[in-house]
């Protein structure tokens, strides 16, 4: 037998539970447009009802709240963290990369392939009329300008590399900084949930930080059977629930690559271990600093081919322009030198400090070789690279080294030159009586035969590996255009793919208003039903307490 | 699915923005024209036109050089046409003073008018262009003739041999010889023949320096950590001076790896030290051959170079110096050395001159000009025209001191060995960088032209008034005019060949324009197409988006 007053408290729980699924109704649409927002639904249940004795059945006794809930797929956030690091190293690459691109600036009428063209081209005008200060004044200024090209390149890159080494300074600061929130966050809610409730909001900052975390590496993450929150990178623990360990830069002491720029970092974990990541910003910013293979082009990589283009292509200019004779029938100036040396102290710095500092070695005798006086030029200067080549393959630890021919005929293994030091020679650039047109000195001042055999070098197929001078800066720059367009792919398809995860995941947690609306019309109704049952249920008391038993009074 | 309005937003704005991008591409392919604006929009595309930009490059260089060989070459044939007609009028004036009625007043006439004539060879001989003398082969900045019809160049024996060729390139690898030298279209009388005969024009090289260096057939799989105190002495001698082998640097090699790497034992090698601290590799040359032995090299040319090797044991009786020898296959005390340069240049001894010839021939000895090259660098010598000159003795004096002025500190000797011996020239410039010397001597070949010579001839037998010599000028102007005539046919085919080129690189060029702009140009009205149907898209995406994420169910609501 149900008390007087059941209806009353059923009205009064109705009352209650309707008021709050309308605060939780009010707190989704606040919220609707809150970055990692997930929308929350309050779950309601009927009270234990009363069983009514003799079989009657149960009656109900209103209604209660179970639990404020949050949804939220938990599979489509790791697939969205996953994705993200694609992302953000890739990003990162193309940035780079059209950077690179921008910085070559090819096809153009300025790149540097128009420069080579046109220092070939001043050298046929200088082949037909050696005995003029016009021709030669003409060389001297296309010469200046492919060395000015080449160290403005060089200079463009060292700069980006800088640049990279900063990004990467910042992208740590930030990782840090949210590796630390994270931590925090993990202990508020870990006391926050120490009853068994969960934090809903609390738990969706935590989300959205590991989002913003995943775009810089490859996270793995994990919650134990105490509730306690994990991120890992790699294996190691960036976030131990309350703790965070930090990445820590520290300056390298030796250059990872030959011309890599000063004080360039290392990233390290600060309880020590290197740090390694298969991805994210943090990858694609190191991989483009350090980058010098072919399988991962980096700057240096650039920097690397560059070098190969100037020092091959100079010291060949050079090994030509040394055997001819100027206007005053001297013989073995250089006409490209390094940062403005003259031919001698150049020479000279090549025989004494050109390999790492020390002596360069006379290779004369083991790459001459097999050649012969009876042999053309041609003939012999074949011979001569085939040998270089048995060299470098016999002397593995001379990679990355050059040879060149200095104007006493012998040759030297040196470093490379640096694309970044060539000048023209400082004979030349202070008289152009220097440019040897002529290959022998009774042909001064009117031959141009040396001018040709200069000229010549530009069909030299077997300059490079990757053929003439013209060729290669061919194939850098379609190198650079293939990396780039691959970066650019992913990337617009990584955002396709992006696109679809964040619909799927939205579709889940987004609030949808109209969704509210309608809710909050339902609980509004439900609410003012409730309220109207407490009505109902008061007069219904009235009446009995009030209007009852007067009868006859 | 749920579907919510932040999704549609998210929708619309991608969907907008790809749309954008789209339309961003097509708008600067417009704005600049061409197709490709990096590299990574097309990279097979842009490698072409870089291609295509550096072949049409080249043509316009070879269009410019056909044109500039082809003025020169016009330049060439019209003095010679103007040369042509002027021997046409001298063989007129020849015929005319030849028969006999002419008296000795129109025998001076008709000199006056061939010595006219000869002034408009000179003339001629002396065209130019744009201040370059056409005929002067490498020397285009002197004019062919003197004054008086004497060449003006100093044309060398070897000159005469082998004409100097200026060459142009006018395509890949297609080279033309735009010179014409001025010996084959006037002629030349050879210089004075006795001279020819006594001094040698000849060149000799001798034989560089060498130096000292060894192949060391070392074996790597030598185990250096058996020495019981670590003290095996490796020592190289370079060029006489010691440089001790760290042992505590052999004992690491095997620390690591058994071979032993290579370069890293080379390295060790390479920084053996002397007594002054100064470094081996300063002073030899090490690496590994073509054959895989790694070879020791002094960097020093000559008999001074030397290279050896000395072993000390482990006085712990590890390494042995017989176990060191082993191991660096070089016996203890085995020594190599270079060898010094020899002398060059000894010249053909059948040209011989007496004292008797000296003598007689002094003033032609003192007027000769001789040219001597020296590693490169040439010099005209001429004998002191005060010298006295009696016999070979003074002759060889008076050579060197002539010699000495422009090669000082004998650099040069001349010298005869007695009455009917060559004289023979001698460098001690022998360069310690293992280039062998080098010396040419050569003499003037000529000074006079053919054709000025029988001008100068004619006008004498005319000023005496000799028909009879006058009359034999018709076959020598015959021959000069044969001459210049194959000389003319040869400039012929040259223009010919050049105008062939001419044309063929235009036709190349308009080829290589075509392709460069169907690689490189966009298609207007295809890119102008595709971008109104972006635009289409673009505005309905808009519209649509307008209508979709506006109203929701508080609109509704009363």
């Amino acid at each position: 037998m149900a008390g007087s007053f059941l209806g009353l408290s059923i009205a009064a729980s109705g009352l209650l539970v309707n008021q709050r699924a309308l605060s939780v109704n009010a707190h989704n649409i606040a919220n609707a447009n809150t970055e990692g927002y997930s929308r929350q639904r309050m779950d309601m249940t009927q009270f234990r009802p009363d069983m009514l004795p003799g079989g009657l059945g149960s009656l109900g006794t209103g209604v209660d709240v179970t639990a404020v809930k949050q949804f939220r797929d938990e599979f489509m956030d790791f697939r969205f963290q996953q994705e993200n690091t694609v992302v953000g190293e890739w990003t990162k690459k193309e940035d780079i990369l059209l950077t690179l691109e921008a910085l070559f600036n090819e096809p153009s009428e300025s790149g540097i392939a128009t420069v080579v063209d046109e220092f070939f081209s001043s050298l046929q005008e200088l082949s037909k009329s050696p005995e003029l200060l016009e021709t030669r004044a003409l060389v001297r200024q296309r010469a200046i300008m492919l060395a000015e090209n080449l160290s403005h390149l060089s200079e463009g890159l060292h700069n980006l590399q800088q640049d990279m080494n900063f990004q990467l300074e910042t992208a740590v600061n930030e990782v840090n900084s949210l590796a630390d929130q994270i931590a925090e966050l993990n202990s508020v809610i870990f006391e926050s949930e120490l009853e068994g409730g969960v934090a809903n909001d609390l738990r969706d900052q935590r989300s959205l930080l590991v989002d913003k975390l995943s775009e810089y590496a490859e996270l793995q993450t994990f919650t134990d059977n105490q509730n306690r929150f994990f991120v890992q990178i790699n294996g190691t623990l960036i976030v131990s629930h309350i703790d965070s360990q930090d990445l820590v830069l520290t300056e390298r002491a030796d250059k990872k690559n030959p011309d890599d720029v000063a004080r360039l970092t290392d990233l390290s974990w600060e309880k020590g271990g290197t740090f390694v990541t298969s991805g994210g910003a943090l990858k694609g910013i190191m991989d483009m600093r350090d980058g010098a293979t072919a399988e991962s082009k980096g700057i240096p990589y650039y920097v690397e081919k560059l070098n190969e283009f100037a020092d091959t292509f100079i010291s060949e200019m050079n090994r030509v322009h040394s055997s001819g004779y100027d206007l005053d029938q001297n013989t073995g100036t250089s006409l490209f030198t390094v940062n403005d040396l003259s031919s001698a102290d150049y020479e000279n710095a090549i025989k004494t400090s050109g390999l790492d500092g020390n002596a360069a070695i006379d290779l004369t005798t083991v790459l001459t070789a097999g050649t012969s006086s009876s042999n053309t030029e041609a003939e012999n200067q074949e011979i001569i690279r085939k040998n270089t080549k048995t060299f470098f393959a016999n002397n593995p630890n001379y990679d990355g080294k050059s040879v060149k021919v200095l104007s006493d005929g012998r040759y030297y293994l040196s470093d490379r030159l640096r694309a970044s030091d060539i000048t023209i020679s400082k004979d030349v650039d202070s008289d152009l009586d220097k440019i040897a047109a002529s290959s022998t000195p009774t042909g001064v001042p009117g031959a141009g035969d040396n001018a040709l055999k200069l000229n010549d070098l530009r069909q030299d197929s077997g300059m490079f590996a990757w053929g003439s001078p013209e060729d290669f800066v061919r194939s850098l720059v379609s190198n650079l255009g293939v990396d780039a367009q691959e970066a650019k792919r992913i990337v617009s398809n990584q955002e396709a793919m992006m696109k679809q995860i964040e619909f799927f995941r939205q579709s889940a947690m987004g609030v949808s208003i109209d969704e509210e609306m309608a809710d909050m019309i339902r609980f509004q109704n439900a609410y003012n039903a409730s309220a109207r049952m407490l009505t109902t249920i008061d007069e219904m008391l009235d009446l009995i307490i009030n209007r009852l038993g007067t009868v006859g009074r | 699915m749920r579907v919510t309005n932040s999704m549609m937003v998210n929708n619309m704005i991608y969907d907008l923005n790809v749309n954008l991008r789209k339309m961003n591409t097509q708008q600067s392919q417009l704005s600049t024209g061409k197709r490709v604006q990096a590299p990574s929009d097309d990279p097979v595309l842009a490698s072409k036109i870089l291609q295509y930009r550096s072949d049409l490059d080249a043509i316009d260089q070879y269009d410019r050089n056909v044109t500039d060989a082809l003025a020169w070459m016009e330049v060439t044939e019209s003095a010679i046409i103007d040369v042509n007609n002027v021997l046409l009028r001298a063989r007129e004036l020849i015929n005319q003073a030849s028969s006999e009625t002419n008296g000795p007043e129109e025998l001076g006439k008709i000199a006056q008018e061939i010595r006219q004539l000869k002034d408009q060879i000179i003339s001629d001989g002396n065209a130019s262009l744009a201040g370059r003398y056409v005929f002067s082969a490498f020397d285009k900045e002197k004019p062919f003739f003197k004054d008086d019809g004497s060449i003006n160049l100093d044309i060398t024996d070897s000159e005469i041999a082998n004409r100097s060729e200026i060459i142009y390139e006018i395509s890949v690898g297609e080279k033309i010889d735009v010179s014409t030298s001025g010996l084959d279209v006037f002629g030349f009388t050879p210089a004075d023949t006795i001279m020819t005969q006594k001094l040698p024009s000849d060149s000799s090289t001798g034989t560089g320096a060498t130096k000292a260096g060894m192949g060391v057939g070392i074996d790597f799989t030598t185990d250096f950590t058996s020495g019981t105190n670590d003290d095996a002495q490796v020592t190289i001698a370079i060029d006489g001076s010691a440089f001790n082998i760290d042992p505590a640097q052999l004992t690491v090699l095997n620390g690591s790896s058994n071979p032993i790497d290579k370069g890293v034992l080379l390295d060790v090698i390479r920084e053996a030290t002397n007594g002054s601290s100064q470094k081996l590799s300063d002073f030899a040359d090490v690496y590994i051959d073509a054959s895989g032995v790694p070879r020791i090299e002094s960097k020093t040319f000559g008999t001074t170079s030397t290279v050896q090797f000395d072993y000390t044991a482990d006085s712990g009786g590890g390494l042995t110096v017989a176990s060191l020898e082993a191991a660096f296959g070089v016996l203890d005390g085995a020594n190599v050395a270079g060898t010094n340069t020899v002398n060059a240049s000894v010249f053909d001894g059948s040209k011989t001159v007496t004292d008797a010839e000296v003598l007689t021939n002094a003033a032609e000895w003192k007027n000769n000009v001789f040219f001597v090259t020296l590693n490169g660098q040439t010099e005209k010598i001429q004998i002191d025209s005060g010298a006295t000159l009696n016999n070979v003795s003074d002759l060889q004096t008076a050579l060197n001191t002539a010699l000495n002025a422009k090669f000082p500190g004998s650099e040069v000797v001349a010298s005869i060995a007695g009455s009917g011996s060559p004289v023979v020239f001698t460098t001690n410039n022998m360069p310690n960088d293992g280039n062998p010397p080098e010396l040419q001597v050569e003499q003037v070949g000529t000074t006079e032209s053919q054709l000025m010579k029988d001008f100068d001839d004619l006008i004498s037998a005319l000023e005496v008034g000799d028909n009879d010599t006058v009359s034999t000028f018709i076959k020598k102007f015959d021959d000069n005019h044969a001459r210049l005539l194959t000389v003319q046919a040869d400039i012929g085919a040259r223009v010919n060949r050049l105008e062939l080129v001419s044309s063929r690189l235009g036709e190349n060029k308009i080829s290589m324009t075509k392709l460069l702009s169907s690689a490189e140009d966009a298609d207007m009205g295809e890119v102008i197409m595709k971008l109104k149907l972006s635009e289409n898209v673009y505005r309905a995406a808009l519209s649509t988006g307008a209508r979709v994420i506006q109203p929701s169910l508080v609109d509704f609501l009363r």
